[in-house]
């Protein structure tokens, strides 16, 4: 017996691993990648905050945990929608009006489909109201709620059995021919599709834009679709607004910094009081963001200046506040070294933006998604293997403070 | 609804291992199982049998050995003594705390050996149990526990039935030897094989792991059991007077405060109602196959806990943190009323958070309060009622001169020949003269010489094969035997259902008479087995070529939250099966599918923070008048399967190709 533990043990072989670092070298400024949208964010609706961050490790055993907090009770709690396996990550559409949301899996191995899952209470319950049959677009804009009016006829009136308020329907923007825009009830198959890829390139729109890929999906709070593309054509950033049966380019104006660059839209969203969009563009010098806020959605954009951040750095996680801030976190990698930078900016629902970036002070080591408060502070979530903490900076204040840890039982080795 | 076929499954136990395709009661792996511990049982017996033939023959040389071992020590004068010198010299009293640990534990060591003999404990330890244990160790851990798992896998029939004798021999041996260096060595052995289980079976009680409870077990059960080990393995001296129990309080004290101070800790989820780990936990126990009375009676605390999670939370803490303070002090006056309190405190937790530890799924250890209890009052025991201390509590064996001078050693005359070789052996106050030709067994020891052979044959019979097992490379050729997919008839018909199918027409299985049926359970959603069974459903199609016309193949869709007509659509359209026709994937309203499932002895589970549904993984076949068979199938991702599916030459080895064979088979029936 003690031998055969002997024995046991003496078999281990313990697997060496350590952490790999990656830089950016420097490129050419044709060669530079296009921004990936990152999956990581925050965002608020009109009862509950939320997060969604990675957890675990890579690949399989990489788990995109969604979290809540009620404003009745103010603990975090997991709320990740239960089901199906979300390696692949988790969209999740919501507005700052109403109280439900819209979570969507963005396929993974060999499931092609997106499953889609709603919630009204802050994700404690889930309903299965509908299964996306083209995967969604990996990206944090590829879901959106429409709340008012109708697409195209499909998406009208409260769909039966819904509890989510006024939310009349889906937008969804899959990876089916090349990209392609869908929208439906909440609940039921009859999800019809509004554009694809080709049908862009070939609008009016299209000819000013060269769109060379899709990226997010949005709804103004009339109900007009806007869409989201990675122009081929420098300078020019892609937010289409989809009028009759067309689109139309949208787009803000932009500044003299990102005139010859291409310009990436890394987020567009639902914000209080209109529709806001994240526009980032690497010069040879520095990275570029831009946040442009429009009330009416898609005409009228106010924007911040740009703000110049290190080249190399990464968007890693966005945040929608819900008093209308957008908060981003970025990974610097220079020199194999790693550095967090935290930035936030405010939009005011009442008009323009108050257009100032601020910087927050250096997040905690590890964090994972930065969300901004209701009293004006931020939080910083950092995730390592099983446990997540939280981290509070009041407004005004510029030291993170631990408030919360969480820990997570995750299913390792489930997806294989 | 037919009624329901108790067949074997394999359950895709999501974040459960590495999982070898062999469903937890395969046939195969069953009937080896048990016939594994028939010939142990044969052997046992027949070794029990011999075993009074044995001392018999061997007790002469026995004495003669001991005599030798006397005069060697007399002549290097050393300190070591023969069991039966000192057992002679001891006394026959056991110390009643002793007593109350020996044979407390002797009890659960033979319960925990019982549950061992379950069917499904060859294939489900490993990956149902020991696996998800380590989740949320640190690496290192996990990957220790996986290997051994891997070696319990690859060895799964040696492994089980070698744990099964190994814990039942230590359940008698600590519940028939008394007194002396065998009731001692008892112990050692009870804590060796503990501190196995702790580690490759408890992945050390999760104290490595975030979420540590005392409510939930931590720090393992299997840890008490080796304590108690160390505790009955201690010289006799030891438990004269109340030392030893009153430092056994303070330890569980220290110990108790500690949890204590764990539980109370901010931040760890403990002090939350709703949403709470303590009511999560409790949910989830509850959730499991149980009398519906306990069921009830757990939900009923679970719901407590939900709007009074704090408050439970503080009842927990402060009555760890009083009880801990009180076993500390060791002071009777305040040991024996937190006794009290602990004894409902653990009956309270066993009870309504542990959910009596063994209910449901392939749990054999009452978890941690019952254990915890029984140390606690052997320590009070101990402490309150001390044995006295007697002349043989001098230094053992007169290691002093002095105690030497006061004739503690024996006469030879007196040894008892039975003594070394039994571990019951009678007070040595009537031991045989030496050089006698009398037998050395009177009839009264015969039950204990015959459990005694018995408890030495069950360790061999387990140590042996464990031994064996983690020093073999190749997996055990049974596996071999259990994933071929050599079909099982059962007999019976299959259980009816009535569903509707991918386009929303209704089915039942009545409509399906005249044909063979590749039955199977798919999630719709699922990310990695069940495309690939459907793809071996439609390649074993392939195969059959005219024969194609005669077999239906039948998914029923296997997600408690994604069942509707457009997910078994969808699926059906990602797998590009639509054009089969003879695809049907059907589904139905959850209760409906509940039946189907509890019928074909499905197990449905949605597991949280981002996995997919685990399911069982099996495939029928049923052939044209309704008969059941079954295949166990092997695991479609498993590369011998990849590589045996684009083999022509071993395309009748692969998954498809067991399945068209069954079919063939089934079709010729008459």
């Amino acid at each position: 017996m003690l031998a055969t533990a002997t024995l046991l043990l003496v078999s281990i072989v313990l697997a060496a691993c350590g952490p790999s670092t990656s830089s950016l070298p420097g490129k050419p400024r044709d060669a530079i990648p296009s921004d990936v949208a990152p999956l990581a964010s925050s965002f608020a609706t009109s009862t509950a905050s939320w997060v969604d961050l990675p957890m675990g490790t890579s690949g399989l055993n990489r788990f995109w945990e969604l979290f809540s907090r009620s404003s009745g009770t103010g603990t975090w709690a997991l709320v990740t929608p239960p089901g199906v396996a979300d390696n692949g990550g988790l969209v999740v559409a919501s507005t700052p009006e109403v109280p439900g949301v819209v979570a969507g899996f963005i396929p993974s191995q060999y499931l092609s489909s997106s499953p889609l899952e709603s919630s009204a209470d802050a994700g404690r319950n889930w309903e299965h109201p509908a299964m996306l049959a083209g995967g969604l677009v990996p990206g944090p804009s590829s879901l959106s709620l429409i709340t008012a009016g109708s697409v195209l006829g499909v998406a009208t009136g409260r769909a039966p059995g819904s509890s989510l308020g006024t939310v009349n329907g889906v937008a969804a923007l899959t990876t089916a021919h090349g990209g392609q825009v869908v929208a439906g009830p909440l609940t039921g198959a009859t999800w019809r599709g509004i554009s694809d890829l080709a049908d862009v390139k070939a609008s009016a729109a299209g000819e000013r834009c060269r769109p060379s890929r899709l990226t997010g999906i949005s709804s103004t709070q009339t109900g007009t679709l806007l869409l989201a593309a990675t122009c081929a054509r420098a300078g020019v950033i892609g937010v289409l607004r989809l009028s009759g049966s067309t689109w139309q380019l949208a787009s803000p104006a932009v500044p003299a910094t990102g005139t010859g660059h291409r310009l990436d839209v890394l987020r567009l969203a639902r914000v209080p009081g209109g529709t806001a969009a994240l526009v980032s563009w690497q010069t040879s010098r520095s990275r570029k963001l831009m946040v442009a806020w429009s009330e009416a959605g898609g005409s009228g954009w106010s924007q911040t200046a740009p703000l110049g951040v290190p080249a190399g750095s990464v968007v890693d996680a966005i945040g929608l506040g819900p008093s209308g801030t957008f908060e981003v976190l970025l990974t610097r990698s220079a020199n194999k070294r790693r550095s967090d930078i935290s930035l936030e900016v405010a939009t005011e629902a009442t008009g323009a933006l108050r257009g100032t970036w601020t910087d927050l002070p250096p997040p905690p080591p590890g964090s994972v998604a930065v969300a901004g408060t209701s009293r004006g502070g931020a939080l910083a979530f950092t995730a390592s293997g099983t446990s997540v903490e939280v981290f509070a900076l009041p407004d005004g204040e510029s030291r993170w403070r631990l408030s919360t840890h969480m820990h997570v039982k995750l299913p390792y080795t489930s997806s294989t | 609804m037919g009624s329901g076929i108790a067949v074997g499954h394999m359950v895709a136990m999501t974040g459960m291992g590495d999982g070898t395709g062999v469903s937890l009661r395969n046939p195969t792996i069953v009937s080896a199982f048990h016939h594994q511990l028939w010939i142990g049982l044969v052997v046992v017996l027949v070794v029990a049998a011999f075993t009074p033939l044995a001392v018999n023959v061997a007790a002469p040389y026995w004495t003669r050995a001991q005599r030798w071992v006397l005069s060697a020590s007399r002549r290097l004068t050393v300190s070591w003594r023969p069991a039966a010198i000192q057992g002679s010299t001891t006394g026959d009293d056991e110390a009643l705390g002793r007593r109350v640990l020996r044979i407390g534990f002797g009890l659960i060591w033979l319960a925990d050996g019982l549950l061992q003999l379950q069917p499904a404990m060859p294939m489900g330890l490993a990956d149902q149990v020991t696996v998800p244990s380590a989740f949320g160790s640190p690496a290192w851990l996990q990957h220790l526990v996986r290997t051994g798992a891997g070696i319990w896998n690859d060895h799964p029939v040696e492994a089980a039935a070698a744990a099964a004798w190994i814990q039942i021999a230590i359940g008698i041996w600590l519940l028939t030897a008394r007194r002396g260096r065998i009731s001692r060595l008892g112990g050692v052995v009870g804590f060796g094989w503990a501190a196995v289980v702790w580690v490759f079976g408890e992945a050390m009680g999760g104290v490595l792991a975030p979420g540590l409870s005392w409510a939930f077990g931590a720090p393992g059960a299997v840890l008490f059991y080796a304590a108690a080990g160390v505790l009955i393995a201690l010289p006799p001296r030891l438990w004269r007077g109340d030392r030893l129990g009153r430092m056994l309080l303070m330890v569980m004290g220290a110990f108790l405060m500690g949890m204590a101070l764990l539980q109370a800790w901010p931040g760890r989820g403990f002090w939350r109602g709703r949403g709470g780990d303590i009511s999560q936990m409790v949910s989830a126990m509850a959730s499991g196959a149980q009398p519906r009375a306990l069921s009830s009676m757990l939900q009923a605390f679970a719901g407590f806990d939900q709007a009074h999670g704090f408050v439970v939370n503080l009842v927990l803490v402060s009555a760890l943190a009083v009880v801990g303070i009180a076993f500390v002090s060791g002071r009777p006056g305040a040991v024996r009323p937190a006794l009290w309190g602990f004894i409902v405190l653990c009956l309270a937790d066993w009870l309504l958070v542990q959910d009596l530890g063994v209910l449901g799924g392939l749990g054999t250890d009452p978890n941690s309060a019952l254990p915890q209890l029984l140390l606690v009052i052997s320590g009070y025991v101990a402490m309150v009622l001390p044995a006295l201390p007697t002349p043989a509590d001098a230094p053992l064996a007169s290691t002093s001169p002095g105690a030497r001078a006061l004739g503690k050693t024996p006469s030879p005359a007196t040894v008892p020949a039975l003594a070394m070789t039994s571990p019951t052996a009678p007070p040595t106050t009537s031991g045989v003269p030496i050089g006698t030709s009398r037998p050395a067994l009177r009839p009264r020891q015969l039950p204990r010489v015959l459990l005694a052979g018995a408890t030495v044959c069950m360790l061999a019979l387990g140590v042996v094969p464990m031994t064996t097992a983690a020093l073999a490379s190749t997996p055990d050729s049974v596996l071999a035997a259990a994933v071929d997919g050599t079909p099982s008839v059962l007999s019976g018909q299959a259980p009816s259902f009535s569903l509707v199918d991918q386009e929303g027409h209704d089915v039942s299985l009545h409509d399906l008479r005249g044909k063979a049926l590749l039955l199977t359970f798919l999630d719709p959603v699922c990310t990695s087995t069940c495309p690939l069974i459907a793809q071996q459903l439609r390649e074993a199609s392939n195969l059959l070529g005219h024969d194609a016309s005669r077999v239906e193949l039948v998914a029923i869709a296997s997600n408690p939250i994604f069942h509707s007509v457009a997910d078994v659509e969808a699926f059906t359209r990602q797998e590009q099966l639509g054009n089969l026709p003879n695809w049907l994937f059907l589904t139905g309203s959850l209760g409906t599918l509940e039946s189907v499932w509890k019928a074909y002895g499905i197990e449905v589970t949605v597991t949280p923070a981002g996995a997919m549904v685990s399911h069982s993984v099996v495939v029928y076949v049923v052939g044209p008048h309704g008969n059941l068979r079954w295949v166990d199938p092997e695991n479609p991702t498993d590369p011998f399967v990849a590589a045996a599916a684009s083999s022509p030459t071993a395309q009748d080895l692969s998954f498809s190709g067991v399945l068209a064979g069954n079919v063939r088979s089934v079709l010729s029936e008459r």
